[in-house]
């Protein structure tokens, strides 16, 4: 676990597939301001030209299933454990939808969609949330 | 706004590959002595300039709403300083009594009623001291968040338990006629924002008076030197 930066997988596969499915979905939950990649290591120059949809999100294996966390800041005025609780469930449907057949590393291709045996319990999220902030007037 | 508390060299600072404290660095605005060579530093200064250059373009004059982005600078800094220092992770939700924490056995992992959401203590603190500075005559300096019954320190960038809260915050107070009472009502104030704005399960709040000002409570916000 940890709270420093952590780049949001950029290789193409089902890391990064599964990243941007659940920023996408993140975004989307009222009361979130932003996701947030941290600030450590961050090119802003770089992140100035050529945003990553995808920052903000960590995808990891763990005990034989993927492990995807958001890092996000929420807007004042939101109950912020509500806000995390919706951008959870969110984040689940999504990926159940965007979800690898199987994160074995077997290199093979994974397919999209509704995975054919697939469990749900080879995903799971996390949500931390790194800042409340004023909401735009 | 809330005052930020007197920054210490803390276990859980970001520290650049060469061993300086980014947030540090960040506060001066330059690599700390020794380091004035170090390509960690000038990497770390030259991106919190490009930063600056970021928000200055987003402020720049003709843009819409003008005068909404007055304190916009400020409030960017003050939040990527949050991060800078994040704390531990504080859970949300109410905590779990007895069953293990970490949900049922053969609930399925992933759903919305496995928790696993967290806060970091930086912004967790930020919002109690905002509300603890709502209350006339106050400012609000340190405020810790660990668990009920706990050690006062916590792991950095650890989780803290799925436990029970406990809070402590450190505020100066102007001339007002109660300490007492004055403590009390900051002390509600951080327990019903925890609860209805943060969603944090806060179980006991310690208010410290550890500075005595003599200026009007409308005075403008204060850093607390300890």
């Amino acid at each position: 676990m940890t709270l420093r930066y952590t780049p949001a997988p950029t290789t193409p596969g089902p890391a990064r597939r599964l990243a941007l499915a659940a920023a996408e979905a993140a975004r989307r939950v009222p009361g979130v301001a932003y996701l947030s990649p941290g600030v450590r290591g961050g090119d802003v120059r770089r992140a100035r030209r050529v945003p990553d949809q995808a920052a903000g999100v960590t995808v990891t294996t763990r005990e034989g299933g993927w492990h995807v966390r958001i890092h996000l800041a929420v807007y004042e005025g939101h109950h912020v454990a509500s806000v995390a609780g919706a951008v959870r469930a969110a984040v689940v449907g999504a990926l159940r939808s965007a979800m690898p057949t199987w994160p074995d590393g077997s290199g093979q291709e994974p397919r999209v969609g509704p995975p054919a045996g697939a469990r749900a319990e080879l995903v799971a999220v996390g949500v931390v949330v790194t800042a409340v902030l004023a909401a735009p007037r | 706004m809330a005052l930020e508390p007197h920054p210490a060299p803390g276990d859980d600072d970001e520290v650049l590959p060469c061993g300086a404290s980014l947030a540090e660095l960040w506060d001066t605005g330059r690599p700390p002595a020794g380091h004035g060579t170090c390509p960690d530093c000038r990497d770390a200064v030259s991106g919190m300039e490009a930063l600056h250059v970021v928000v200055a373009d987003a402020m720049a004059p003709g843009r819409p709403d003008e005068a909404r982005q007055a304190d916009f600078a400020a409030r960017v800094m003050d939040v990527v300083r949050t991060e800078l220092r994040p704390g531990p992770l504080v859970p949300l939700g109410i905590a779990e009594t007895g069953s293990g924490g970490e949900g049922q056995p053969g609930d399925e992992p992933g759903t919305p009623e496995e928790s696993d959401d967290w806060i970091t203590e930086a912004a967790a603190a930020r919002v109690l001291r905002a509300a603890a500075e709502r209350e006339p005559g106050v400012w609000a300096g340190s405020c810790r968040i660990r668990p009920l019954g706990g050690s006062d320190r916590a792991h950095p960038a650890q989780r803290l338990p799925r436990e029970p809260l406990w809070v402590r915050i450190e505020i100066a107070v102007a001339s007002v006629p109660s300490l007492t009472d004055t403590a009390e009502r900051v002390r509600l104030r951080v327990l019903e924002t925890a609860d209805r704005h943060l969603g944090m399960d806060v179980a006991a709040v310690d208010v410290a008076v550890v500075e005595l000002r003599d200026e009007p409570p409308s005075a403008p916000p204060r850093r607390i030197l300890r």
